[in-house]
């Protein structure tokens, strides 16, 4: 009776070991590879929430772009009036036609007509900013016409569709007034040069 | 020291608690395999599809992205930009036929006569050369230009005596606001 309850106390003690063994090795398992997977896993979940919350966030703006683009494709007619003052082309041949016009609406003869491509006018950028600065072309002309005309054709030029600043302006020979019994209302045929400048959107 | 217990059949008996060490075992198995369970759970199954998941949520932020042709975006940046820039352009847009017609004929004296005018629009200032008939009329002259609260300097260049006249040349220099649509 008393071997068999010894045994039993053995049997007892060497469970009660194995078992202290086994929670021992489960404890070191749980530790060292299920927390780190499992805090692996939980930082997961927080990104996958920010992700989602960023999509959310984005796909929500662009349905309001979306609605942008759709009134801008509405309204292209009135965008295309825009590029006629601040055209996107370099389009000398149509300054050129254009100065001609009005040139030849005012009874003006143009003896001389230059461009020079002008410097970007990177007025204050701002560092990543998606606007795009615009570039001037700078017109130089010579012609000759009668006062009142040649003023006509600065006003003609000054509210032009296409944009154009008279920056210069040179008249010579007589022009208000004789010197003696002087008229203002007389109107003598003079020599101008002027300096224009338009101006022509980049792209980039 | 082992326990004895009283068996109404076979009398006193040893109390032998070995139930208790073989829940313990079982426990300790289970909770063992739970983590190695718990283990492949996490590297297999979870890990990996949060993993797919989250790929799969780049992707689709970024094919948001796509969704706006790259000719819209540029038709749309160039009309902000054109926009921007007219604003700009329209605020510092100059008139000089209006200073031709509303100051310099309008202040000019019938004994003064001109040979040159010359408008330095970004400069601010006109110069003239003419002749007038006599200093007292020049002088008039420059009184005149002086007074209009546009002009704010006005500085006599080469003067010169001819056969009854005055050559002159003057510089006016001007308020910048009055070559624009809004002067005031």
């Amino acid at each position: 009776m008393a071997i068999k309850t010894e045994t039993k106390y053995g049997q007892r003690s060497l469970i009660i070991v194995s078992s202290v063994v086994i929670i021992l090795v489960g404890l070191w398992f749980l530790f060292s590879k299920d927390w780190p997977l499992f805090r692996d896993f939980l930082k997961m979940r927080e990104e996958i929430y920010q992700l989602k919350k960023e999509y959310e966030f984005q796909k929500e703006r662009l349905l309001k772009t979306q609605e942008i683009f759709k009134k801008f494709h509405s309204r292209l007619s009135e965008v295309e009036d825009i590029s006629l003052a601040l055209p996107i082309k370099e389009d000398y041949g149509q300054i050129l036609s254009e100065i001609q016009f009005l040139a030849q609406k005012n009874n003006l003869t143009i003896e001389d007509l230059s461009f020079q491509k002008g410097i970007v006018k990177n007025e204050e950028v701002e560092e990543n900013s998606l606007f795009i600065p615009c570039s001037t072309i700078v017109i130089s002309l010579k012609g000759k016409g009668y006062y009142s005309e040649i003023k006509s054709f600065l006003k003609d030029i000054e509210s032009d569709i296409r944009l154009m600043d008279i920056e210069r302006i040179d008249l010579t020979k007589r022009i208000l007034g004789l010197p003696n019994k002087r008229v203002k209302t007389s109107n003598p045929l003079i020599s101008f040069s002027a300096t224009i400048s338009t101006y022509k959107q980049e792209l980039k | 020291m082992p326990l004895y217990y009283k068996d109404k059949e076979f009398g006193y008996r040893p109390e032998v608690r070995a139930i208790l060490p073989w829940r313990f075992f079982v426990f300790s198995l289970f909770f063992t395999l739970t983590c190695f369970v718990l283990y492949f759970l996490f590297s297999d199954y979870l890990l990996p599809s949060s993993r797919k998941a989250q790929e799969e949520i780049k992707e689709k932020t970024s094919q948001l992205g796509k969704e706006i042709s790259q000719k819209d975006r540029q038709q749309v940046l160039v009309f902000y930009s054109q926009v921007r820039n007219l604003e700009t352009l329209l605020s510092s847009h100059i008139y000089p036929s209006s200073l031709l017609a509303e100051k310099i004929e309008k202040n000019l004296l019938p004994q003064v006569s001109l040979r040159r005018i010359s408008i330095e629009a970004p400069k601010h200032f006109f110069s003239l050369q003419g002749e007038a008939d006599s200093k007292e009329t020049l002088l008039k002259q420059i009184l005149v230009f002086e007074r209009d609260e546009d002009f704010s300097k006005v500085e006599i260049g080469n003067l010169s005596y001819g056969k009854n006249v005055i050559n002159f040349s003057l510089k006016v220099y001007f308020k910048p606001e009055i070559m624009r649509y809004n002067k005031k």
